[in-house]
């Protein structure tokens, strides 16, 4: 069976991962994507799309212990495994292929996101 | 700190609830982070609509994740991927064995089919609401007494102005039972009925008249000659035409003036069934006779219990005021949809239960055949798991050949549903109120289809367990013909079990009403229903102005029918045996003080002479009514019952009976008979000269008893009648013998019913088992033919072979007649002269299906012992 490919969401959220390492929990995440992509985000769909990841093994769990702040709790923090770094790669290459000699007028200005 | 500034309480448990306990703490506490942030960076309002937000969408994002989750795992991952394979090898299996797959397409249709009518039926005539604005404030209104106070007894025109008086009620109108008249509309005359009816009907329903207007004030006065036409009569003698307005027609010979036209009401309100509505005065007759039915509206804010307790201390009031008529009265308030469809409850609900146990049955049949053709693909499934197909991937396709089989099966019953409800709704007797207007709402189609699909679930269960057994080896090395596993032998007997027990509670219920049926229709009537005759006759005033002119009419046509060869007896009365005419009146035995308490309510009768004698009552004591009783003293003949209720015990000839202003003598006694209904026990009756009583009805019955056989003697009465007059018409309806019949209708229905689906359910059933025994033996051939190559004989293989069916059935049989002894008990309220749990038709059914299941099993058994040996072990080597 064919391996599915990234959604478009999936490889934002390991681009925030990627990021944000090693302290890439499911707020900062949804803050990375909001802040670099512009795009508004409900951190339902960061949970979502870490466990499909994390189905896949692109991504692993870990937990810290409650944090030092009154009311503190504890975090889950996710990871990139190697097949993760493989994926966003390979994925980040094809998007560079693609792009690749685009018409000026349809290249992206820097920061055009917002 | 004030809730204002925490998160929204509804979202933290939208959150818990969607992200599962596994992530909600994380989730939570980070969300809760962020709130406290954004509160102090942008006010708390903000804060928290941000995190209501948060909370919808997320929550959408999680139940999607665990519907694609739950789908996957059942389905294995790439389930869109696989749908379309599955669901072509699917309709290839079905073509390949096209025996199996008609079999379970034919249960789901019926399945299908019979539920959806079922459920048309209830949703249409029990959920459905009222066609009226504010339908749930409407009531009934009844009369009870004080030791049935919920009965439903009618009320009269005096107590109903008195209750109208009741605060909490808006509106109310009475109504008079309806009454057969001529109606000439444009030309030939026809036989229709008309509802007399109060004022108030506009106020009640809450809707406008279809056309024209509503009876007003001055057309209740006594001179008044206007009518409301009904709606189907309006559509169909003036095809809905609002010129009909102001149009006259006649009414037993009468010019009538049309106002306006009854709006349609869908069969929810009874009077609006007539063909034509006349205003009713709401004074007349007094506190003394009994005959409206009382429907009302609640006031906006008033409750039931309130109308209750108002009109239940007016009757007190009434009762006080007038105790000659009204001590005993009580009133009761019941909701209008109650009253209306309540009747039918019991026996929609019966058809229900035996249509569910009929598709349980079913299922259990689809699920046998499945079973056996999985069976057979046994090999198939344990080679593909060998070489490492996944369980679920057997499972979704195995899944999909079965709901492919079921949606064929839900597509032909729902097409089928409607002619099976319009069946239910034509043969049901005396019609399902409301059943004029049935049809299938989108709520009744998708519970119809889920219904079906769950039962093919159900039904493919033990089929995925075998698919899916854990090992594929003793599948894989002995081949095909490798006998039968304990399990699936334990699966098909229980299935077999299971049908039998629900099977035999089924035909233990059809046999029981039938049985109910054949003692109704055998109980005696108390007169000679054979060669009886009757004509509804109806002198009008136009014609006959005066009583004695009707009268004397009446006189000649029984005289002409006397006249005719073959007739034994004529007369007429005013009443006929199971006719919905009712009088009751209130008489006290001489002596007696008159108070309601001392009273008794006979039936009472005005009829001629020969009208007994026609009847073929017997007369017991004294003798019958002459033609000389009716000029001189006011005498009457009484049944046997009320001459022992009157006198116990004494002589009954010569003593007198006294009403409200009137006394007779009785100068004869006759024997009871049953009037309305079969079931119920004799009423007391009086039977005085016609032109004595007092009814001024002008509705008559002509009863003829003949020689020869009734259906022919009829023309030659019409004609003797026609002679006499041509421009009165007497309309025939038939035999006696028929319209007892029809009293039997619901009897016959319910029994044909149950007994039909007890039979379909006996040979469902039987299918089963010929079908699984005859599979086992194929599967056991291989061990058949050791046992008999090692010197058993084949008889006794062919004995074990019906032994194991017997067993099977055996147990459960067992078990269904312990459920149908329970079962009957529900049925108590249909049954009469047998008892619920009848030992006669329990042992019965159970001999029955001893016998059928040796029948069903000799085929198989007898191939089992002409198993030849060694053919049987070689075709196992090869």
């Amino acid at each position: 069976m064919p391996k599915r490919a990234l959604t478009e969401f999936e490889l934002y959220v390991l681009l925030a991962l990627a990021h944000l390492e090693p302290e890439a929990y499911g707020l900062a995440i949804m803050r990375q994507i909001e802040e670099r992509a512009g795009r508004p985000v409900a951190i339902g769909a960061v949970y979502t799309a870490l466990s499909r990841l994390e189905a896949r093994g692109l991504v692993h769990f870990s937990f810290s212990d409650p944090r030092p702040v009154p009311g503190g709790r504890a975090r889950k923090y996710a990871h990139l495994t190697r097949p993760g770094e493989q994926a966003l790669r390979q994925a980040t290459g094809m998007l560079r292929q693609m792009m690749a000699g685009l018409p000026a007028h349809l290249r992206p200005e820097p920061g055009e996101a917002r | 700190m004030s809730a204002a500034s925490n998160p929204p309480r509804w979202a933290r448990r939208l959150l818990e609830w969607a992200a599962g306990s596994e992530d909600a703490a994380y989730l939570l506490s980070e969300l809760d982070e962020a709130f406290v942030e954004l509160a102090a960076r942008r006010g708390s309002q903000t804060a928290r609509r941000w995190y209501g937000t948060q909370a919808i969408l997320s929550s959408v994002h999680f139940s999607g994740y665990r519907v694609t989750r739950a789908f996957s795992r059942l389905f294995g991952s790439g389930f869109g991927t696989y749908l379309g394979h599955d669901l072509r090898y699917a309709l290839r299996q079905l073509r390949r064995s096209p025996t199996t797959s008609i079999a379970v397409v034919l249960t789901m249709t019926l399945g299908a089919g019979a539920s959806a009518a079922v459920l048309g039926a209830v949703d249409g005539i029990l959920l459905r609401p009222l066609p009226f604005p504010g339908a749930d404030r409407l009531v009934w209104i009844h009369t009870g007494t004080e030791e049935q106070p919920r009965s439903s007894i009618s009320s009269n025109p005096a107590d109903f102005t008195d209750w109208r008086g009741a605060a909490a009620l808006e509106a109310g109108v009475a109504w008079a039972p309806a009454e057969e008249v001529t109606i000439a509309t444009n030309g030939e005359p026809w036989r229709g009925r008309v509802i007399r009816i109060s004022d108030g009907v506009a106020g009640v329903l809450g809707l406008p008249p279809a056309a024209g207007r509503w009876f007003a004030a001055e057309d209740f006065l006594p001179q008044s000659n206007v009518v409301m036409l009904g709606y189907r009569t309006w559509r169909a003698a003036f095809a809905g035409d609002p010129a009909a307005v102001g149009r006259s027609i006649l009414l037993d010979d009468r010019p009538v003036r049309i106002v306006g036209v009854v709006p349609e009401t869908g069969d929810a309100f009874p009077p609006a069934e007539a063909d034509v509505w006349r205003p009713e005065p709401t004074r007349g007759a007094g506190r003394g006779t009994l005959y409206l039915q009382v429907a009302g509206r609640l006031r906006h804010g008033a409750t039931l219990d309130q109308a209750q307790q108002q009109i239940g201390a007016i009757q007190r009031r009434l009762a006080e005021e007038y105790p000659g008529t009204n001590a005993n009265r009580r009133a009761w308030v019941q909701p209008y949809l109650e009253g209306l469809v309540g009747p039918v409850t019991p026996m929609l609900s019966l058809i229900g239960g035996t249509v569910v146990l009929v598709l349980l049955i079913a299922c259990g049949n689809a699920a046998n055949v499945l079973l056996a053709r999985g069976q057979l693909r046994r090999r198939e499934f344990a080679i593909r798991t060998a070489i490492g197909g996944s369980s679920r991937r057997l499972t979704a396709q195995v899944v999909t050949e079965v709901l492919a089989l079921a949606v064929i099966g839900l597509a032909l019953g729902l097409t089928a549903a409607p002619f099976l409800l319009h069946g239910l709704v034509a043969l049901y007797p005396g019609g399902l109120p409301r059943g004029a207007s049935l049809g299938f709402s989108p709520l009744v189609i998708a519970t119809a289809g889920a219904a079906t699909l769950l039962a093919a679930l159900l039904s493919v269960v033990p089929v995925v367990r075998q698919a899916r057994s854990r090992d594929p080896g003793p599948a894989l090395e002995s081949g095909e013909r490798s006998g039968l596993s304990r399990r699936a032998r334990r699966a098909g007997g229980l299935l077999v079990a299971s049908q039998v027990a629900l099977a035999v509670v089924l035909l233990f219920g059809g046999v029981q009403l039938l049985r109910s049926l054949y003692a109704l229709s055998s109980r005696e009537l108390g007169f000679d229903r054979n060669g009886l005759l009757a004509f509804s006759v109806v002198p009008t005033a136009v014609r006959y102005p005066e009583n004695a002119d009707a009268f004397a009419y009446l006189h000649r046509v029984a005289e002409r029918m006397r006249a005719v060869p073959g007739v034994q007896a004529a007369g007429f009365g005013t009443l006929l045996p199971y006719d919905q005419g009712n009088l009751a009146t209130m008489i006290w035995p001489e002596g007696v003080a008159h108070t309601p308490d001392n009273a008794h309510f006979p039936l009472s009768h005005g009829v001629s002479v020969g009208y007994l004698e026609a009847l073929g009552l017997p007369v017991l004591e004294g003798r019958s009514l002459r033609a000389e009783d009716v000029r001189g003293r006011r005498v009457a003949a009484i049944s046997a019952g009320l001459a022992r209720r009157l006198w116990p015990g004494q002589r009954a000839i010569g003593r007198r009976i006294e009403g409200s202003n009137w006394s007779l003598e009785v100068v004869g006694v006759v024997g009871d008979k049953r009037h309305r209904s079969l079931r119920d026990e004799p009423p007391i009756e009086l039977y005085t000269p016609r032109e004595q009583s007092w009814f001024y009805s002008r509705a008559h019955w002509i009863v003829v008893r003949v020689a020869g056989s009734p259906e022919t003697m009829g023309p030659a009465l019409l004609a003797a009648a026609r002679e006499v007059d041509p421009a009165t018409p007497p309309a025939r309806f038939g035999s006696i013998e028929e319209r007892i019949a029809g009293s039997l209708a619901p009897e016959r229905f319910r029994g044909l019913l149950v007994g039909a689906l007890g039979g379909l359910a006996l040979l469902l059933t039987l299918i089963g088992v010929w079908g699984t025994v005859a599979h086992w033996v194929s599967r056991q051939t291989r061990d058949i033919g050791v046992r008999i190559a090692l010197g058993q004989s084949p008889g006794r293989a062919r004995r074990q072979v019906v032994r194991t069916a017997l067993t099977t059935v055996g147990a459960g049989l067992l078990c269904g007649l312990v459920m149908a002894a329970v079962a009957g008990r529900l049925l108590e309220g249909f049954l009469v002269g047998v008892s619920s749990a009848d030992p006669a038709s329990l042992t019965g059914i159970a001999v029955l299906f001893l016998l059928a299941t040796w029948g069903a099993a000799l085929g198989p058994a007898r191939r089992a012992s002409r198993v030849d040996p060694v053919r049987a072990i070689r075709s196992e080597a090869g």
